[in-house]
């Protein structure tokens, strides 16, 4: 959850090329409202509650939620118009997060 | 006196009968002399400023000394003193222990929260505190709260490294592949469509784990 106040600039960077950010997470809308609130975030979360979209890009982490519920792994995926992958970062380790700097520059390499 | 030699490791132990008054002169010299043991210090090797005053007061009472109201021996300081106490372990006990709020305040940098830099510093910086506290001479207590400083760092580490791990992701998805398209709610209940995010430009999904 922390690191989506990072992403302010890569956010700003999708918002000129006419793009967008999504986050995801398993959390209920009104979860991800209080986070939005909390973070100050300017880009939507969107609520993936029985983690069916997060299964189709095969990041579950089974059990890996509070009370043994199903999160996804912390994962970028970058999208272009043709609905193709561009370039992706999937965490190995808990505390793994791909860089704002990195997708930053991913973004402007487009 | 003033050729005594004192110095700061000087251990000095002054017997005397009374300090000499007004009221109670100096008494004569043949009067019993019930030597009062006086020590300096007792618990810690006597410091410049502990020895000072009393040689001090034994050079200008010279006269009294030479009249054997006052016996002077000097000692080194024995070895088998208890050491002295160093408050160094338990500080970095504590900054080791402080070592999880500090990699908690800066998460929201991505270097130091993938590499746990901070903390480790933090923690290590503790472990170096401790380490010379123990080696400046401490109590068993002191040698305890090095010791789970020590214990403190590694179950970081572990903490940190192995038991960390995220399973493998089952992930296929391949740069140049399409996809899978989705429509989900966003934190205001509205659908939001995939297809739709990237119609104009590039789309960024980040999936994390939940709020908690």
């Amino acid at each position: 959850m922390w690191e989506l106040r990072g992403l302010a600039e890569v956010n700003d960077e999708l918002q000129r090329r006419q793009g967008r950010l999504l986050a995801i997470s398993v959390d209920s809308p009104k979860q991800s409202l209080a986070v939005v609130r909390e973070q100050h975030l300017a880009f939507s979360i969107l609520s993936d509650g029985d983690g069916k979209v997060i299964r189709d890009y095969g990041i579950l982490h089974q059990g890996g939620g509070p009370h043994n519920t199903d999160v996804a792994v912390p994962a970028m995926f970058l999208i272009d118009q043709n609905s193709r992958l561009i370039w992706s970062h999937k965490a190995k380790r808990i505390t793994d997060r791909a860089n704002p700097r990195n997708v930053l520059e991913v973004i402007q390499a487009l | 006196m003033s050729d005594s030699g004192l110095s700061h490791r000087t251990h000095l132990t002054a017997s005397r009968t009374r300090i000499p008054t007004r009221k109670s002169p100096i008494p004569a010299r043949r009067s019993p002399v019930t030597p009062i043991h006086c020590q300096v210090s007792t618990r810690r090797a006597p410091r410049l400023w502990t020895a000072l005053p009393l040689a001090h007061y034994c050079e200008t009472n010279a006269s009294l000394l030479a009249d054997g109201f006052f016996t002077m021996t000097e000692m080194s300081f024995p070895n088998d003193l208890p050491r002295r106490r160093s408050r160094l372990p338990l500080l970095g006990l504590l900054l080791t222990l402080v070592a999880p709020l500090v990699y908690m305040a800066l998460v929201g940098f991505p270097t130091l929260r993938a590499t746990g830099l901070a903390a480790f510093v933090t923690a290590g910086l503790g472990c170096v505190v401790g380490f010379v506290g123990v080696l400046r001479g401490t109590n068993r207590r002191g040698r305890i709260f090095a010791g789970a400083t020590a214990a403190m760092t590694a179950l970081y580490l572990a903490a940190f490294f192995g038991l960390a791990a995220l399973p493998a992701t089952a992930s296929t998805l391949a740069v140049g592949e399409p996809v899978p398209s989705f429509v989900l709610p966003d934190q205001n209940g509205q659908s939001v469509a995939l297809d739709e995010a990237h119609a104009h430009g590039p789309a960024l999904l980040v999936f994390y784990r939940g709020h908690w």
